[in-house]
């Protein structure tokens, strides 16, 4: 019997090979919108994840900051061969690494209960000298400063090295002054005011208010809460930030190095936002905007001592001695994070159907930074003070699609947010590429 | 559509042109509402079907492997069908196992006289049987499944797919019958 209907399988596939119903006529507009939408949320979904990922990393790292280790320590820039000269006074310094090498330099004003460790192998003896003191309860507070000063001086002129080195630091911790906090309260206890925890609302003094009496308005003239015409686009942007750095003479007086290379930086950010967009004319329109982004700067600066660390003492053909100043060099990397929110109010304008371009004035806000430095050579990074700053940005856009844009603008980042050392003059640019979907 | 124009088509909907997803819709359209007619209650389900199967076709149009484009198209549209069944009724097709239905005189003229018949007529007819039956029917007796393969896309043993085949046939037997005495034919 099965073999009966499975004979029956498939009978009338024929007649219904050529029949076939009449799609309504807009039925592919359905079609392409939802795949549309499926692309744009795709996209957007490729383009914010990053972008949070990025913001997310930065406090995650703004609260826990990796350890850092010193890259390269300050040592000599040129190899120097002993010529087996050998003065009482003299000082010969041999910079290779692990090799014979001298240098002198004498310079710590507050070491208090020098602690010394002292390691020595065949050729090579160190000398640890740290002293850290904190004073607190202090009524200011001080900004922390640390100093390293190295010593080496010859102690085997028989083929031995040995190398002290010196270390002090001394921080200290600012904090308020108790006292000063009491008087700051007493001084309000002249102000009458109630507290709201306190109070106490009696019901019989407890008045109706009046019912007001609802008249008939014109609807145009009824507030709206959603604004009617208003345009509102998420953005996802990235750039390249383009910085130059100085060292101003103050700096370099006290650093006693100049920075030889200041060039070498790496910059970038990457930000997220919102914009609301009211039309005003045609062809302009006025904008509303916050973003929430990541900045981030590297720099490299290479020094090299304004005086010479050393000398080199050398025999010419002729039989004399040749005396060459040798300069020591160091190399620091700084790596300067901080996360920001930037309110804008701007205007658009389009030039063609299809491209314009765009201005506002933004407020630029501090949410977290961090800095870290390989070579503490110079002072710290100093926490700027100013956690707002206002800013500029300029652009063009380019409709590039029905519902999207893409901007490309340039801003000055403001400096006085991000953490500072003194002397050293950061001047920093934001070229950003931007994608904005409209919604 | 001939095979040059319908690999530039594919290849233009993978990369997601919306001119060369038009003309395959276009091209296509037509069949695959027939197929989504067949299962769905009404028109407006059947061009949601359409919608949704053009979308998953659209969204799968990399996994296809190459032979019969319209036959892994028809599939797909299949499947929606059953799946938006499934959805709107918001719980799978609920068939009685009976497998004493399965038991039927294939010599009683029912392949002749539904022969007879237009495809719109056979149609109206399908559409006065029980869904559950109706599917069955369209899918071993139109679409040529096997009763494994329908027991499969349904969720049903196969004994459960050959009974209701066997009642689908049964009810249309009964319905060939009033159309002969109200025909005449």
């Amino acid at each position: 019997m099965s073999m009966k209907q499975e004979d029956e399988r498939g009978f009338l596939s024929d007649r219904f090979d050529d029949w076939s119903g009449e799609p309504i006529p807009n039925g592919w507009n359905g079609i392409e919108r939802k795949l549309r939408s499926e692309t744009i949320r795709r996209r957007l979904a490729l383009a914010v994840l990053p972008v949070i990922l990025l913001v997310s990393f930065s406090v995650s790292y703004l609260k826990n900051p990796f350890e850092l280790k010193v890259e390269e320590p300050l040592t000599a820039k040129n190899e120097v061969v002993q010529q087996g000269l050998q003065s009482g006074n003299a000082n010969i310094l041999n910079g290779s690494a692990g090799d014979k090498f001298q240098m002198s330099q004498e310079e710590n004003s507050a070491s208090e209960n020098p602690q010394i460790a002292s390691v020595q192998n065949e050729n090579l003896q160190l000398s640890q000298h740290q002293n850290k003191s904190q004073i607190s309860s202090t009524p200011k507070p001080v900004l922390a400063s640390s100093e390293t000063v190295l010593s080496k001086s010859v102690a085997n002129q028989e083929s031995e090295n040995l190398i002290s080195e010196t270390e002090n630091q001394a921080v200290l911790a600012g904090s308020i002054d108790p006292a000063t906090i009491l008087s700051s309260n007493s001084s309000n206890d002249e102000i009458a005011y109630l507290d709201p925890k306190e109070a106490v609302l009696s019901l019989n003094n407890f008045e109706t208010p009046a019912i007001p009496q609802l008249s008939e308005k014109p609807v145009s003239s009824i507030p709206s809460k959603a604004k009617p015409g208003f345009l509102r686009s998420i953005s996802v942007q990235t750039g390249y930030a383009v910085s130059s750095v100085e060292l101003n003479s103050a700096m370099s007086e006290k650093w006693k190095y100049s920075v030889s290379d200041p060039s070498f930086t790496q910059a970038g950010f990457a930000s997220i936002g919102i914009r609301l967009e009211q039309p005003l004319k045609r062809k302009l329109s006025c904008f509303y905007g916050l973003e929430i982004g990541t900045f981030i700067r590297k720099s490299t600066l290479n020094f090299v001592s304004k005086l010479p660390e050393s000398y080199l003492i050398s025999s010419t053909v002729d039989g004399r001695y040749s005396v060459s100043p040798q300069l020591a060099g160091g190399k620091e990397v700084r790596t300067s994070l901080m996360v920001f929110a930037r309110a804008e109010l701007g205007v658009r304008a389009a030039i063609t159907r299809h491209s314009g371009v765009l201005a506002s004035v933004q407020g630029w806000g501090r949410l977290g930074s961090n800095s870290t430095s390989t070579n503490n050579q110079g002072d710290a990074f100093v926490k700027s003070s100013s956690s707002i700053a206002p800013g500029f940005k300029i652009g063009t856009w380019w409709q590039s699609g029905p519902f999207s844009q893409l901007e490309f603008s340039y801003s000055g980042l403001p400096e006085k947010l991000t953490d500072s050392t003194p002397g050293i003059a950061f001047k920093t640019g934001l070229l950003g590429l931007s994608f904005r979907q409209s919604f | 559509m001939k095979p040059e124009i319908l690999q530039k088509v594919l290849k233009g909907c993978i990369e997601e042109d919306a001119r060369q997803q038009r003309a395959l819709y276009e091209a296509f359209a037509k069949p695959m509402l027939g197929i989504c007619l067949r299962y769905a209650a009404d028109r407006m389900e059947a061009e949601d079907v359409l919608q949704l199967g053009f979308i998953k076709v659209f969204k799968s149009l990399s996994t296809f492997q190459g032979g019969s484009f319209e036959g892994w198209m028809k599939r797909i549209f299949i499947r929606e069908s059953i799946n938006q069944y499934h959805h709107r009724r918001r719980r799978p097709l609920d068939f009685m196992e009976d497998n004493s239905a399965a038991i039927f005189n294939h010599s009683d003229g029912f392949i002749e006289a539904i022969s007879n018949l237009s495809t719109q007529e056979i149609l109206k007819m399908l559409a006065r049987i029980s869904e559950g039956s109706r599917i069955v029917f369209t899918l071993f007796a139109i679409e040529g499944y096997a009763h494994a393969e329908i027991g499969e896309m349904l969720g049903i043993s196969v004994g459960t797919s050959k009974s209701q085949y066997s009642r689908a046939r049964q009810l249309l037997k009964q319905q060939l019958k009033n159309h002969v005495y109200e025909t005449g034919r």
